[in-house]
């Protein structure tokens, strides 16, 4: 997984790094399963891979000249970048050896699988709130997708109008 | 009475305040006023004198100010001496106030003539009733400060303000001689009360050499009030001032009071001989010194004041011979003799509008009142027998002879020869000759002036037998006045009264052959002694000698004070100004280039900062990320530094 | 089900792996021209963070689900901030015809 991570940011070709950040998330989706969060998996390969992948590649359909550019060139700033995130990595090692978990408690194996009949009714009861407020943030985020993404608005806002003029005269 | 006594000096005081505060519209009633309430004290102190004839003296006496062991008594002593110094001065000074309501008519300052009479009359009865020394000498600082103002009264005149001037600055040297010597006389005595003083002394508590000191710095005083040699200068120059002043002041009152001080320190004085000879020669000398000078004056006061000068000497010297009786006695007729003198020349002056008698002439058919008194008053001065001036005038000669000071006596007697000519001289020159223009508008004076005139005149006659030898004992002007002083009594001699009345009449006798026949002719007495004629003339130099010695220097040093102020304190005033500008010039530089510059400073660095603070925009998405995530790393780190410590 | 693992599988290897792949995607966000690669390398960041959450929950507190619940809403967030980006993405490709993250610096100074 580490190497298809590395090849997300390292492929020339953006098509070919978007490919190997479906790999990564397939990987991840494993690891998942791995944690007998089985549902969890399935989410992630529907919503991720599924939607989100798949809506980059329309991404970087839309925003190319020609297909088959070379278009990502490091930055200049490379340097400080790989600075900036070695420290970072040192910092979460020394976290991480400092923290005492109290031992890996569980064997792997003996992780209880909990049913997903019981996660959604606790998705509907005890997360009603946060699920609706999803849905809401879900709705934003259509609608200014929308706004931002639309061609022309003014087009747009004429074009709403005739139709429901045309529903008014009609 | 005694309690009372204090009215007599004090009624002038209330005159000088009233009329003071009445001002110059009422001339008229405020010169009445004066002279009644003179007239009054005039009465009161011939009451006075009966008391003190019949009782003895008259004293009261207060406490003043202490502190601690130091005290001052005030009060007032009325003793023989005193008295008959009451007198003189309360009638002499009644005279001339109702003389001057006549001589001063017509002046703009008529009012103002006779606050200052009052004020100085007061002073002049302070002075005589003074029971100590300190009392007296305040009363002298005032009447020679009356004596400034009435001597400078016509002040427009420059000869007049400068008159009062020098009179003021050279009995001013007198005084200050006096003040020291009042000073060690306290400071050796602790007390200046006469009669304590004088006890102290005759105990013997003084030393001699003190006593010497103390008293010449005395006498140093009345030299300078007297005129004597050589504090004289100042007296024919007050001639300056209106004639009743010169006939009340300086002749036969303030002039008195050196030869007052004299007498009354009488007892202090004889414990010392040295002091008695010095005074004895300063006042024969200043005596035939200023009669030699009268006979070639021009100015009918000059020869007059001179006169007096010469006159003051005689007493002076008499009380330097031990003849305090003669002295003061000689004190008294003088003052009426030469009052009458002076107030006639007020009214030839007034008729003829000159002071030089070589304008005057044949004044007598014109003035007979004015001639016939003034003949009186300059017989008495010769010595005329039988009239006052013979009686003091002799007993002082007769004193000199019978102690067997010969030289004293001669001199004396030669100096009786000068007076009589000098005085006749002039009654020759002016009253009688040739009549001359200005003598052809002359006409007698008002009865204001003449009825003092003629006052006076009787005085200067019968004012003499108070003193004369055949009056019994207990009359006697001696004994009165002697009181608590030893005096010595000396045998009448017929001598020398026969030599000075012959004197005395030759010197008539010369003038008359000069200037009344004009037999001889005055041409041969100058040509006789021509150059000591130049010298008597410019009176012996002696004010030149003043101004070279004195004056001069005195102006030189007073100019380079002057500079010394101007260039040097001037000049450190400046610089301490200059300096206090270029500091403030250099705050200003460094308030402008300093302060202001960090104000502007601020404000550029603000906006050079906000220059290059801009440039942190850079616009580069990536940078910021990079800055963003570095900062975190950043805070990690710090949390976990702050965990582990 | 139950799995068989031949390694044991401790805690602490998730945590390295996740935190490895947090490093990458921090690698890549600041050192990536291409906007939509920025965006792609936002997601690995987000996905480390979910290994990270699902390790501790089923490690720590295995009975309890909330660790997934969480996860749950970190996809949903992670969706929707996808959908955006690539909106904003193409405004931005529609303006200045390009997608180089260098040419956007009308802030500049």
């Amino acid at each position: 997984m580490i190497f298809s991570a590395i090849r997300v940011i390292s492929a020339r070709n953006i098509v070919h790094s978007a490919f190997y950040l479906a790999v990564t998330l397939l990987c991840v989706a494993i690891f998942f399963i791995l944690l007998r969060v089985q549902y969890l998996a399935a989410v992630q390969i529907l919503v991720y891979i599924g939607a989100i992948v798949v809506l980059i590649l329309f991404a970087i359909m839309l925003t190319r000249t020609a297909i088959g550019q070379n278009t990502n060139i490091s930055s200049r700033q490379a340097v400080f970048a790989a600075i900036v995130s070695l420290i970072l990595f040192a910092v979460l090692s020394i976290v991480f050896n400092i923290t005492r978990i109290s031992s890996d408690i569980v064997d792997v194996s003996e992780i209880k699988i909990i049913p997903v009949s019981d996660f959604s009714n606790i998705l509907f009861s005890k997360y009603a709130l946060p699920f609706e407020v999803a849905s809401v943030l879900l709705l934003a985020a259509l609608v200014g997708s929308v706004v931002l993404a639309v061609k022309d608005r003014q087009k747009a806002g004429e074009s709403l109008e005739e139709k429901s003029g045309d529903k008014k005269n009609n | 009475m005694t309690q009372l006594i204090w009215i007599i000096p004090l009624l002038p005081v209330i005159g000088f305040v009233i009329t003071l505060l009445l001002g110059g519209k009422n001339g008229r009633f405020i010169s009445r006023f004066a002279t009644v309430v003179m007239g009054v004290c005039m009465l009161l102190s011939f009451y006075a004198v009966y008391l003190v004839f019949t009782r003895g003296e008259l004293s009261i006496e207060k406490v003043w100010y202490v502190t601690g062991n130091f005290k001052i008594t005030m009060g007032l002593l009325a003793d023989g001496l005193s008295a008959m110094m009451l007198l003189v001065v309360t009638v002499v000074s009644f005279l001339v106030h109702l003389y001057s309501i006549g001589y001063m008519q017509g002046d703009s300052r008529y009012w103002l003539f006779f606050v200052e009479l009052q004020l100085f009359s007061a002073s002049m009865l302070g002075l005589v009733l003074a029971h100590n020394y300190l009392q007296m000498f305040i009363c002298w600082e005032l009447v020679g400060l009356c004596s400034y103002l009435l001597i400078g009264f016509w002040y427009e005149k420059k000869t007049a303000s400068d008159a009062a001037k020098k009179a003021f600055l050279v009995t001013g040297v007198g005084d200050v001689a006096m003040l020291i010597g009042l000073l060690i006389l306290f400071t050796v005595t602790g007390t200046l009360t006469y009669t304590s003083v004088f006890g102290i002394a005759e105990a013997g508590g003084i030393s001699h050499n003190v006593i010497t000191a103390i008293t010449v710095l005395l006498f140093c005083g009345a030299i300078g009030k007297s005129a004597q040699f050589p504090l004289h200068v100042w007296l024919p120059d007050a001639m300056e001032g209106p004639t009743p002043v010169s006939a009340l002041i300086h002749a036969a009152t303030m002039v008195a009071a050196g030869v007052y001080l004299v007498g009354r320190s009488f007892p202090l004085f004889s414990h010392s001989e040295q002091t008695l000879m010095v005074v004895a020669i300063i006042g024969i000398v200043t005596a035939v010194l200023a009669a030699s000078i009268a006979i070639v004056q021009t100015d009918i006061k000059r020869v007059l004041a001179y006169s007096t000068i010469s006159q003051l000497g005689y007493m002076i010297f008499a009380l330097g011979i031990g003849a305090f009786v003669a002295g003061m006695f000689h004190l008294m007729t003088h003052a009426f003799f030469k009052a009458l003198l002076f107030l006639g020349s007020g009214s030839v002056i007034h008729a003829a509008h000159t002071q030089d008698i070589r304008e005057m002439g044949g004044l007598a058919s014109k003035m007979k009142t004015t001639t016939w008194t003034f003949i009186v008053g300059a017989l008495s001065l010769s010595g005329f027998p039988l009239l006052a001036g013979f009686w003091s005038k002799d007993e002082i000669l007769g004193f000199a002879f019978s102690t067997g000071r010969y030289v004293i006596f001669a001199v004396g007697a030669f100096t009786a020869f000068l007076t009589a000519f000098y005085m006749f001289r002039l009654i020759f020159v002016v009253f009688f000759g040739k009549m001359s223009k200005a003598s052809e508008h002359a006409h007698e004076s008002p009865k204001v002036m003449t009825i003092p005139l003629i006052i006076l005149a009787v005085l200067a006659i019968i004012a003499g037998y108070w003193g004369a030898p055949f009056l019994a004992e207990k009359y006697h002007i001696g004994e009165f006045i002697s009181g608590h002083t030893h005096v010595e009594h000396v045998e009448f001699d017929f001598i020398p009264m026969i030599i000075s009345v012959i004197v005395g009449l030759l010197g008539i006798l010369l003038a008359y052959l000069m200037y009344g026949r004009k037999v001889i002719p005055t041409d041969w007495f100058y040509r006789f002694v021509k150059s000591y004629y130049k010298v008597l003339v410019n009176k012996y130099y002696i004010d030149e000698l003043g101004s070279r010695a004195i004056v001069r220097p005195a102006i030189r040093f007073a100019n380079g004070v002057n500079t010394f102020d101007k260039r040097i304190i001037d000049g450190l005033v400046n610089l301490f100004g200059k300096v206090t500008v270029s500091v403030s010039k250099a705050v200003h530089l460094f308030d402008l280039g300093v302060v202001d510059g960090i104000v502007n400073w601020t404000g550029k660095e603000t906006f050079n900062s906000g220059e290059r603070l801009r440039l942190l925009q850079t616009g580069n998405i990536s940078g910021y990320a990079i800055v963003m995530f570095a900062v975190l790393a950043v805070y990690i780190i710090y949390l976990i530094i702050r965990t582990m410590f | 089900m139950q799995l068989q693992v031949g390694i044991d599988l401790k805690l602490i290897h998730f945590l390295i792996v996740s935190g490895v792949l947090f490093c990458i995607g921090i690698y890549g966000v600041l050192s990536r021209r291409h906007l939509v690669q920025i965006l792609m390398s936002v997601e690995l960041i987000l996905n480390s963070v979910l290994i990270n959450l699902i390790a501790f929950s089923s490690f720590i507190t295995p009975d309890d689900i909330t660790g997934q619940m969480f996860a749950v809403f970190v996809i949903v967030v992670a969706a929707a901030e996808v959908g955006v980006g690539l909106a904003i993405i193409l405004s931005v490709y529609r303006q200045k015809k390009s997608v180089d993250i260098d040419n956007i610096n009308i802030l500049k100074w």
